[in-house]
Parts: structure tokens; C-alpha cells; sequence
């Protein structure tokens, strides 16, 4: 008896959870969720060239040193030679970013709207046409129900 | 063994010749025996995996949101307890040399499991900007492949030692390309974790039943033909909402799951059936095939699991733990019965912990 108690508590108390979870800690969960935040949006390419570049570089680096452990120098210093050439091209590739980027800022600082486009006070009137075909050809094929 | 089949020469003991042939041909017919009995076996494996590969293909492509809905709602709970019951068979009553291995998975696990959900909700929270979803998820991806990297590492100290020492360079090199597109290391564990439920089974059919390794091996094969089946001639629009009545939100919910949100150049009526036929398959994998193959999971009671041999304590709590396991079962098909779409987001926010809990095990079975 005393077990079916508990089971009975175990169960309502992982219903109080999932409720608790969906209410209180998750949010509400609306039933069409909304596009996943990350989509829309990249992170800046300085900051991706730099960490992706600074693992990879160590991942590099890190091979050699084991191949190195196993006896073979030679793995070794080729292994730390290409991570130092990586750690080079990533500091270089980084800061062309940056140039690219700061750039790019300085000509959206620099742009100027146009302003509002000059609207015209009348249409273009031409001389010498014969307006009234053309209202006649539009309004025949206009709908008889006009 | 060899010692018990074979048969005494002629003169041993004062053996006939009559009584050498009879040894000898006894031999022979319990050999063919068994030989028969292993090619029936493999027979029934062979025939069972492929038509369960093929009807599994057939039904997403047909109906794939629904297949998605009825699987999910079916499969998800029992697949998370039949996991529960193998990593219990398979965790040893005594840690001794593996301790620091079992410490860093269930920490790795646990943290990994809890920081996953705030990635986005955490933003939200603080206000913080947009972009700082993608640095939460850069670091969580970052310190997903470290830990990986750093059990493949303790593993390969223990018995059987491997040699993986390049698993920390290798480790390092996939973070730093994960940083590049952060959002795709979560979607690609979405499409990956069925795959690793294969891995688990082939190392336990190495294992338990090697008879059936050669035909699984093929049936393998034959995962990427289907998909690539799936993906040529598949469901070009999902077709059944009006024949199952499903609403577009639900469709709209399910595309996201499957990754249409990030994948947008991919028709999601293909992202669907590809993640339904893959959900199958793994659930058939959980359900059906590892405890076939191993023998130990739902056999025997809970004798198989060595960790309630340990103490008396250790016997109730877990059994207490598995009977909970079991009711949150129902709990979750009163809940998806409930209300779908909630349980739904909820029960794959939470699933991470399986998906993260299947790691170690399989490092352990390598």
C-alpha cells in the first residue's frame, strides 16, 4: 500500500515538473516556436578567424608533439612548424578582417541619406496624343459590371 | 574447450575403432548442428533487419509528420528506459581503475544536459544581445568535443589500452571548425545520435552474437542507399496533414526539429522523413535489436545489472530508480496525450542526456 502511495506521489510530482518546466523555467512554449535566434544572425569573422584559427593551430601543434612522443622528432618539428604558420596566417587573416570590417564602418559612418525624393507636382503631360483612344481602349476592357 | 571436443585416439583408455568413429561422427553432427542453428539465426536477423529497414523507409516517406508524431509519441519514453536498463548492465558493481572515467562522463553529462536548454533561454533572461546565443553555443559545442576528446583519452589508458593519442589534437581541430557555424553541431547530434545507437549494436553483436555481425554489417550498408533513396524520390511536401488531419503548427514545430530553420536551402518535407526513418531505426535498435543481441537487458530480471549486486542499499535504490523510470513512461504518454506539441519541446530539450549518456558507453565498448 505504502508503495502505491509513492508511486502515486512519483508520478504527480513529474507532472508538477513537466508543468513547472513548461510554465515557470522554459517560458511559454508557443505551439509554432520561432525561428532558432542563431539563423539570422553570424558572428563577426574577426572573432571566428581567431578562435577557430587559434585551435586549429594547437590542434596542429599538439599532433606534432605527440608524433614527437612516439620517437619521430622530425613529425615533431614539421608538426610545430605548420601550427606556427597556421598561428601566423590566422593573425594575418585576423587582422585583414578587422581592416575590412572598420572599413566597412567607416563608409556606413561616412553614407548620407539622399533625403526624401522630390515628388512631382504634376505628371508629365505630352503634346500631340490623342488621350481619348486610350481611355477608350481601357475602359473596354474594363468589366461590363463597372 | 578445445580439450572437451576433441575425441581420445584409437588405444586410449583401450578405445575401439568403433567407439573413435562414433566420438568423431557425434562431433561432427553437433558441429553441423550448430552450424544450422547460427545460419537460421543469421537467417531470421537478416530477414527481420531488412524488412524493418524497408517498411521503416516506406512509412516516412509516405506519411513523414505523421510517422514523426506517432514514433515520438510511441517510442521515445520506452527507447530511454531500455537505454537505462543496458548502461545499467554494462556499469561494473566496483568503479576501481575507471572511477575517474565514470566521474568525468557523469559530470560531463550532467553539466552538458543542464547548460544545453539556457544556450538560448539564457539571452532571453538577461537581455543580452541576439549574437550571444552563438557564443553560448561556440563554448557549450567547444566543451561538448573537449569532453569527448578527454574520456577517448581516459579510455584509452584502460584495458583494453588503444592507441588514441591523437584524440585531444583531433579534438581541438573539430572545436575550432565548429566555431565557424556554431548552430550546426546541435543539429548535426539531432541526425548523428541514431547513428551512435548503430555503433553501440555492432560492438554488442561483436560481442554477444558474432554470427549475426557479417549480415548486420551489410544491412548497414543498405542506410545510406535508403537515404539517398529518401532524398531522390522521398516526399516532396508533407502529404499526410490532411489525411491525418495534423495542423501546420505541428508540422511547422516537427520541420524545426528536424533543422529547417538552419538548413534552409532543404526541403523540409526531406529533413522530416529523414529524421523520422532515422528515429526508427534507432528506436528499433534500442527496443529490439541490443537487447536481442546482447541478451542481458531485459533477461534474467534485474540479475544482469552488477551495480545491485553490490549492497542491499544499492539493490532498493535502483530498483526504486527503475520503477520511477518506468512511471515516468507513462507519465510522458499521459503528457504527449496531454498536450503533444509542449511534451514534445520539452522531452527533446531534455533527450540530451541520453544522447550525452551514450558516449562513454560506447568508448567503453571500443
Amino acid at each position: 500500500m505504502v508503495q502505491i502511495i509513492e508511486l502515486i506521489i512519483c508520478i504527480l510530482v513529474m507532472l508538477l515538473v513537466v508543468v513547472f518546466l513548461h510554465g515557470t523555467v522554459l517560458g511559454d512554449i508557443p505551439p509554432v516556436p520561432p525561428e532558432f535566434p542563431g539563423t539570422q544572425i553570424e558572428l563577426p569573422a574577426v572573432s571566428t578567424i581567431v578562435i577557430a584559427g587559434v585551435l586549429l593551430s594547437l590542434a596542429v601543434a599538439l599532433a606534432g608533439v605527440m608524433a614527437g612522443k612516439a620517437g619521430n622528432s622530425f613529425r615533431r618539428k614539421i608538426g610545430l612548424a605548420i601550427g606556427a604558420t597556421l598561428l601566423a596566417a590566422t593573425v594575418a587573416a585576423a587582422a585583414f578582417a578587422h581592416q575590412q570590417h572598420s572599413e566597412h564602418e567607416k563608409q556606413t559612418k561616412n553614407w548620407r541619406s539622399p533625403g526624401p525624393v522630390e515628388q512631382f507636382s504634376e505628371p508629365p503631360q505630352q503634346e500631340d496624343v490623342d488621350t481619348d483612344q486610350g481611355s477608350d481602349a481601357a475602359a473596354k476592357s474594363l468589366p461590363e459590371n463597372r | 574447450m578445445q580439450q572437451r571436443n576433441r575425441c581420445p585416439k584409437i588405444g586410449d583408455h583401450g578405445l575401439t575403432l568403433m567407439e573413435s568413429a562414433n566420438c568423431e561422427s557425434g562431433l561432427l553432427v553437433s558441429s553441423i548442428a550448430k552450424q544450422t542453428v547460427a545460419f537460421r539465426s543469421r537467417s531470421v536477423f537478416a530477414i527481420c533487419a531488412t524488412l524493418f529497414m524497408i517498411v521503416a523507409l516506406l512509412l516516412t516517406a509516405i506519411a513523414p509528420v505523421a510517422m514523426s508524431i506517432g514514433i515520438v509519441f510511441l517510442f521515445a519514453g520506452p527507447h530511454n528506459y531500455a537505454e537505462a536498463r543496458y548502461f545499467l548492465t554494462r556499469l561494473p558493481a566496483r568503479m576501481g581503475r575507471l572511477k575517474t572515467f565514470f566521474i568525468v562522463s557523469a559530470v560531463g553529462v550532467v553539466s552538458l544536459t543542464i547548460t544545453f536548454p539556457l544556450l538560448t533561454r539564457l539571452p532571453n533572461w538577461m537581455q543580452w544581445p541576439q549574437i550571444s546565443v552563438l557564443w553560448l553555443l561556440g563554448i557549450w559545442n567547444t566543451t561538448l568535443i573537449l569532453w569527448c576528446s578527454a574520456l577517448a583519452w581516459l579510455r584509452s589508458r584502460q584495458r583494453p589500452k588503444r592507441n588514441w593519442d591523437y584524440a585531444l589534437p583531433i579534438g581541438l581541430a573539430m572545436a575550432g571548425l565548429t566555431w565557424v557555424q556554431p548552430i550546426l553541431l546541435p543539429l548535426l547530434l539531432v541526425f548523428l545520435h541514431p547513428l551512435m545507437g548503430l555503433w553501440v549494436l555492432d560492438r554488442e553483436i561483436a560481442k554477444s552474437s558474432p554470427e549475426w555481425q557479417t549480415v548486420y554489417r551489410r544491412c548497414l550498408c543498405c542506410v545510406p542507399v535508403m537515404l539517398l533513396i529518401l532524398w531522390t524520390i522521398g516526399p516532396g511536401t508533407s502529404t499526410d496533414l490532411v489525411l491525418f488531419d495534423i495542423s501546420h503548427s505541428a508540422r511547422n514545430q516537427i520541420s524545426h526539429h528536424a533543422g529547417a530553420a538552419v538548413l534552409t536551402m532543404i526541403n523540409p518535407a526531406k529533413l522530416i522523413a529523414t529524421h523520422a526513418f532515422l528515429e526508427l531505426l534507432h528506436y528499433g535498435v534500442w527496443l529490439v535489436a541490443v537487447p536481442a543481441a546482447s541478451g542481458r537487458v531485459f533477461s534474467d530480471g534485474f540479475r544482469n545489472i552488477p551495480l545491485m549486486k553490490r549492497s542491499g542499499t544499492f539493490q532498493n535504490l535502483i530498483s526504486a530508480l527503475l520503477l520511477i523510470s518506468a512511471c515516468v513512461v507513462a507519465v510522458l504518454w499521459v503528457c504527449f496525450t496531454a498536450d503533444y506539441s509542449t511534451t514534445r519541446d520539452v522531452y527533446f530539450t531534455v533527450a540530451m542526456l541520453h544522447v550525452l549518456a551514450e558516449v562513454p558507453f560506447l568508448l567503453r565498448l571500443l
